[in-house]
C-alpha cells in the first residue's frame, strides 16, 4: 500500500492504518529500536508506542516522508526508554518513573531558550551534514541516527572496520570544529 | 550540552539524510536481519516520483510515449553521454523535466502531490518529527536579501532541489540547454513575494524555454543559511498575486493556493476563495531579468 493511502487511513481513523503501517514499516522501526535497546521485548514495545504516537499525531499532522516520520518517532521513544532503563539500573525506585510522569504536566518540557537553541543546533547540524560528501554523510547518519555499529557500517559500505572508525573520527573532529565555530 | 543532547538533536535531522543513508545498504540489511520483517525495506526507499511532484508527471508521460518520441530519446541518450563525458551529469533532471513539458499536450494535466494533502505543517511535540517555519529575525531578512542578490547577480550558487546540485542561475539555464530539443533557456523576469508568510520574501524567476513562455518558474528561497531553488511547472504556480496566493490547475481541492516550505520541500495550502474574487486581486509586479541593480530588493 502506498504511504499516502496508509496516511489516509489514519485520517479516516481506521485501525487498519496501524496494520498497514506494521506490514510496511514494522521491520524498519523494529530495526531502529533494536539498535538502541538491544532487547527484543523493549524494541517491540517501542514499535507499538510508535504506532500509538503516529495514531495520536495523524491527523492533524500529515507526514511528507512517512518512513522518516515513523523512524524519528521510534528513535525518540527508544532513546527515552533506554535512558529510563539506565536510570532505573542506577538508582531504581519510583523517582525516574515519577519524573517521567511529571513530564506530561510541563507544556513543552524545555524553556523557549532551550527550544530555540536546539532548533539552531539542528540547523547547524543539517548545514554541516549538507557540506559533507555523500559517503561521509551516510556513514555519519548510519552511526549516529540509526546507531549502527562500526562493523555493520563496514559491511554495508564494503569498507574495513578500521576505515569506518577512522572516517567517523575525522567527521567527529570536523563537527567539533564546526560547532565551536558556530559558538557551541 | 551533553552527548545525549546531541544524539537527540541528531534525531531530527533532515528526512532526506535519513533515507539516503540506507540506500546502498538495504540488501546487506536484508542479509543481516533475520529477526524482523525486513521485506518492507525495499518499499522504504522512496521512488523519485514520491520525492518530487514533477517526477510523477514524468512517470505519467513515460507511459504515454509516442513513437515519434523515440528519436528524441536517442538524441537525449547521446546528449547525456556527451554530457557525462564532459563531466556534466546534472542534466538528467532537466531532460526528464523538459521531455514531459514537450509532451504536455498529449495528456491531460495530472498533478500528484506527494503528500496527498494540502495541509500546512503543525509541529508535533511527541514525535518531534518535523519543524515549522519560524518568524524571521531582522538578521534573517538581511542575510536572505544579501544571499538572494548574490544569486540573482550570478555571484553565488543556489541549491537546485530538483537536480540536487549547487548551480548559478547561468549554469541552471545552461544545463537546461544541454537537453536535446531545447535551444534556449532564459530567465526573462523576476519578482519577490513572501510566499509562505514567514516575513522573508522569496524570489520568483520566470523561465522561458525556446519560445514557450508557459514553462514555469524557479522559486529561490533563503533557507538554512543557503539559497534553495524549486522549479515549478506553469500549471503548479501561475497568476501570482501580491498577497502571495496564486492559481494552480488540475487539483480537485481547488484552484487557489499558497505555499509552505519545510526541510522536505514545498507544500500547497488550500485557499478557500471564489475564483472571481481571486481574479480581482492585484497581481505581482514583474521586473526584467537580468536587472541592472537589485539593491531595492524587498523594498
Amino acid at each position: 500500500m502506498e504511504d499516502n493511502q496508509i496516511i489516509d487511513l489514519y485520517f479516516a481513523r481506521s485501525e487498519q492504518a496501524i496494520k498497514e503501517t506494521d506490514i510496511k514499516y514494522g521491520g524498519y522501526c523494529y530495526n531502529i529500536a533494536y539498535h538502541i535497546l538491544t532487547n527484543r521485548e523493549d524494541a517491540e514495545e517501542s514499535v507499538n508506542d510508535t504506532y500509538m504516537a503516529a495514531w495520536r499525531n495523524i491527523p492533524p499532522h500529515y507526514p511528507s516522508v512517512f518512513a522518516a516520520f515513523l523512524g524519528k518517532i521510534t528513535r525518540n521513544i527508544s532513546l527515552d526508554r533506554w535512558k529510563n532503563r539506565k536510570a532505573q539500573k542506577r538508582g531504581g525506585g519510583e523517582v525516574p518513573i515519577a519524573l517521567e510522569e511529571l513530564k506530561t504536566c510541563i507544556p513543552s518540557g524545555e524553556s523557549p531558550e532551550q527550544t530555540l537553541e536546539r532548533r539552531e543546533l539542528l540547523q547547524s547540524i543539517n548545514t554541516f551534514l549538507g557540506n559533507l560528501s555523500e559517503t561521509e554523510r551516510r556513514i555519519f547518519v548510519c552511526r549516529y541516527w540509526y546507531l549502527d555499529s562500526s562493523q555493520e557500517i563496514a559491511e554495508q559500505f564494503g569498507f574495513s572496520k578500521s576505515k569506518v572508525a577512522s572516517m567517523l573520527h575525522r567527521i567527529r573532529g570536523k563537527l567539533n570544529k564546526y560547532l565551536k565555530k558556530e559558538g557551541y | 550540552m551533553t552527548a545525549m543532547d546531541l544524539l537527540e538533536v541528531i534525531g531530527s535531522i533532515r528526512s532526506s539524510y535519513i533515507l539516503e543513508a540506507k540506500h546502498a545498504s538495504v540488501e546487506k540489511a536484508k542479509e543481516n536481519l533475520s529477526f524482523c520483517n525486513v521485506h518492507c525495506m525495499d518499499e522504504l526507499l522512496p521512488s523519485r516520483s514520491e520525492k518530487e511532484p514533477r517526477y510523477s508527471q514524468v512517470d505519467q508521460s513515460k507511459k504515454q510515449k509516442k513513437n515519434g518520441l523515440k528519436l528524441l530519446i536517442l538524441s537525449a541518450a547521446a546528449g547525456l553521454l556527451l554530457a557525462v563525458l564532459a563531466g556534466r551529469g546534472t542534466i538528467a533532471g532537466w531532460a526528464d523535466y523538459f521531455e514531459t513539458f514537450l509532451n504536455r499536450t498529449e495528456k491531460p494535466y495530472q498533478y500528484t502531490q506527494p503528500t496527498g494533502t494540502t495541509q500546512a505543517y503543525t509541529e508535533t511535540t511527541a514525535a518531534n518529527a518535523e519543524t515549522t517555519a519560524t518568524q524571521a529575525e531582522p538578521n534573517d531578512l538581511e542575510a536572505a536579501r544579501e544571499n538572494l542578490i548574490s544569486v540573482l547577480s550570478g555571484e553565488r550558487t543556489f541549491f537546485d532541489r530538483g537536480n540536487e546540485i549547487s548551480v548559478t542561475i547561468e549554469k541552471y539555464c545552461a544545463d537546461g540547454e544541454e537537453v536535446p530539443g531545447v535551444n534556449s533557456v532564459k530567465i526573462t523576469k523576476y519578482t519577490s513575494v513572501d510566499l509562505d508568510q514567514d516575513e522573508v520574501p522569496e524570489i520568483i524567476l520566470w523561465i522561458l524555454v525556446n519560445q514557450y513562455s508557459d514553462y514555469g518558474t524557479l522559486v529561490l528561497r533563503f533557507q538554512d543559511n543557503q539559497v534553495e531553488g524549486y522549479t515549478f511547472w506553469y500549471r503548479q504556480l501561475f497568476e501570482l498575486k501580491q498577497d502571495s496566493t496564486f492559481s494552480t490547475s488540475g487539483d480537485e481541492a481547488g484552484r487557489v493556493k499558497s505555499l509552505t516550505f519545510d526541510e522536505e520541500g514545498w507544500h500547497y495550502v488550500d485557499i478557500d476563495i471564489a475564483d472571481q474574487q481571486q481574479d480581482l486581486k492585484e497581481g505581482v509586479v514583474w521586473f526584467d531579468y537580468p536587472g541592472e541593480d537589485y539593491s531595492d530588493l524587498f523594498e
